[in-house]
């Protein structure tokens, strides 16, 4: 597991911004669910959290740096939402058996603000494959804020999702115009499946007289066939800059004898994507 | 210059409303309502039906205001009525902290008695004890048989559990029940019924008689007969009585927002500096426009 002492990590975050009245006041709290383990302590102890930890307030960059933190800094997390996430990890680390129906619940009522918060931190709870649910609920959703938080900067759906719900996350993300470069180990996650979704979907916005972000054909790259072949010849030679160095890119990493031929009538663009002077990260710079 | 009053109606069942009576209620001047968490005529027989209803009352109800300009905000609680069926309500009291902290929440309520049964006392009770834990104001809901001495009876109940009564908004009100609240320091609302109770008629004259301080008028519109323009019509039979503006200010609008802008959820900037109607805003894809353009105001209203 990558994150392993992620409360204790969390706790080290949250004591270093928050006030120590509240601080005690949530191992206080915490005491009392662990010995009590009754729903209503914890659910009160939820509700409370609101009004101690504050809502405006972002944590502070911490130099000690554990992926937790990074994640919650990467974020700007507040220290509501720092005490949210810490006391559902606290309790699953109790007793996952005993608190995750209480901790679903809570998840399953959550209104817009705390959705968002669960999810972009999703990948810290303890087993978190068992929530999966709840994420590739959330690509359902027509609120932006609520997809973005799955979507964008976040390792959840990379680790946990299969190809099918990858595939739509990442399909539904173009469609929605969100910005493809934040989401997270798309190299990684790239089938032969989706390169397919993308050059059908391709060509039903080009038949309709509209424009692909050119970022949308990274995944593309490892999978290049006939038709991809085709797609990538009409990248190279669009008027679109960008689009261009798209083409490039795929086909300078795809280790594909033809698409490596087609690249060499590019040579500008061969060297400078060889030097890494054009790499996915500088793109549209 | 035309100079409109502003109207809160803290007692609204807005979920068992149609759009043409938010349509109305912005236009008479209703800036902001208060959902109280009631039955919905047919007792509910699981939790899960609770939980939706909460859900809807801090999502959807929301939003559905949002496109008429209004400002929603609901309280949250176990109502006496179903408080009754015991197993259910313990579970229903479990529930209730996750929806307390939420982003429209002003209140625990409506709660209180109905028949005045030990289980209606005993989930009475642990939700008063909630609302001191958390600081909560409290709605309750007086009984329509043996009002009087269940009014009373509710009071005490709330000070034994150590609430100020200065946070605590008893509903329901009439002749007899006034004079005990007020002089107890607790708040008390008016729900105007039409025809039957507590007429227009009569509020105007117990304003006249207990002033405006502490009073509070409301609809309690819901799925029976009632009006929803309850309030905007009271405020302006006061101002034809005679009845000072400051006090039909206070009654129809201010004391309702100190009584439950107590937590901070409620403020008047809300409606005063609104982020302009966009119906065009969708939530959950589901708009409750249907194939009308959508009326998108670019300023605030003046
Ligand atoms: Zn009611």
């Amino acid at each position: 597991m990558a994150y392993m002492h992620v409360s204790k990590d969390i706790y080290e975050i949250l004591s270093s911004c928050a006030e120590q009245e509240a601080m005690a006041w949530l191992l206080d709290r915490i005491a009392k669910i662990e010995d009590s383990r009754t729903t209503r302590d914890l659910f009160m102890g939820y509700s409370l959290l609101a009004s101690k930890f504050s809502a405006d307030q972002s944590m502070e960059s911490n130099p000690k740096v554990s992926d937790a933190i990074t994640l919650f800094s990467a974020h700007k997390a507040s220290l509501l939402e720092v005490s949210r996430i810490y006391l559902l990890v606290k309790v699953l680390e109790i007793d996952f058996g005993h608190f995750s129906p209480q901790v679903n619940r809570i998840i399953e009522v959550a209104d817009t603000a705390e959705l968002e918060t669960f999810l972009k931190y999703l990948v810290l709870l303890p087993d978190a494959q068992r929530f999966k649910n709840t994420a590739v609920e959330a690509l359902r959703t027509n609120i932006a804020t609520i997809f973005d938080a799955i979507t964008l900067n976040n390792l959840y759906p990379a680790k946990y999702f299969n190809d099918q719900q990858w595939n739509q996350m990442y399909l539904k993300a173009a469609f929605m115009e969100r910005d493809l470069s934040l989401i997270q180990a798309v190299d990684e996650r790239a089938n032969k499946d989706l390169s397919r979704i993308i050059s059908d979907y391709a060509h039903e916005r080009w038949a309709a007289s509209r424009n692909i972000d050119p970022m949308f054909w990274r995944p593309v790259t490892k999978f290049i066939d006939d038709v991809l072949l085709l797609d990538m010849e009409r990248l190279l030679s669009s008027d679109n800059e960008i689009e261009n160095r798209a083409g490039g890119l795929c086909c300078f990493y795809s280790q594909d004898d033809r698409a490596l031929k087609l690249l060499n009538q590019y040579p500008k663009l061969e060297k400078q994507i060889a030097s890494k002077e054009i790499t996915w990260n500088t793109l549209k710079k | 210059m035309e100079d409109k009053l502003m109207i809160i109606d803290p007692h609204v069942h807005m979920t068992s409303r149609t759009t043409d009576d938010y349509e109305v209620m912005a236009a008479a001047g209703v800036v902001a309502v208060i959902e109280p968490s009631f039955w919905l005529g047919q007792p509910r027989t699981q939790v899960g039906s609770f939980q939706d209803y909460y859900s809807s009352l801090v999502g959807w109800e929301p939003f559905r205001a949002s496109q008429f300009g209004i400002k929603h905000y609901c309280t949250i609680g176990l109502n006496s009525k179903e408080a009754n069926n015991e197993a259910l309500a313990e579970q229903v009291i479990e529930l209730l902290p996750l929806y307390l902290h939420k982003d429209n929440v002003v209140a625990i309520g409506e709660i209180g008695y109905d028949d005045q049964t030990p289980a209606e006392d005993k989930f009475f009770r642990m939700q008063l004890d909630m609302a001191k834990e958390l600081d909560m104001t409290v709605q309750v809901h007086t009984p329509h048989r043996d009002k009087k001495a269940g009014t009373i009876k509710s009071m005490e109940v709330c000070l034994e559990h150590g609430l100020d009564p200065a946070n605590v908004i008893i509903d329901h009100n009439n002749e007899e029940t006034v004079k005990e609240v007020l002089d107890r320091g607790f708040i008390a609302a008016f729900t105007i019924y039409p025809k039957t109770k507590m007429g227009n008629e009569r509020m105007v004259e117990l304003v006249r008689k207990f002033g405006s301080t502490n009073i509070i008028v409301d609809s309690s519109a819901d799925w029976g007969v009632s009006d929803p323009l309850a309030v905007p019509k009271t405020a302006s039979l006061m101002l034809k009585r005679g009845i000072p503006k400051e006090d039909v200010v206070k009654t129809c609008y201010q004391n309702a927002l100190d009584a439950f802008g107590k937590n901070g959820k409620m403020k008047e900037e809300h409606w005063m500096k609104p982020n302009s109607i966009d119906q065009s805003q969708l939530f959950n894809d589901n708009s409750v426009l249907r194939g009308q353009k959508p009326r998108i105001d670019d300023d605030q209203i003046t």
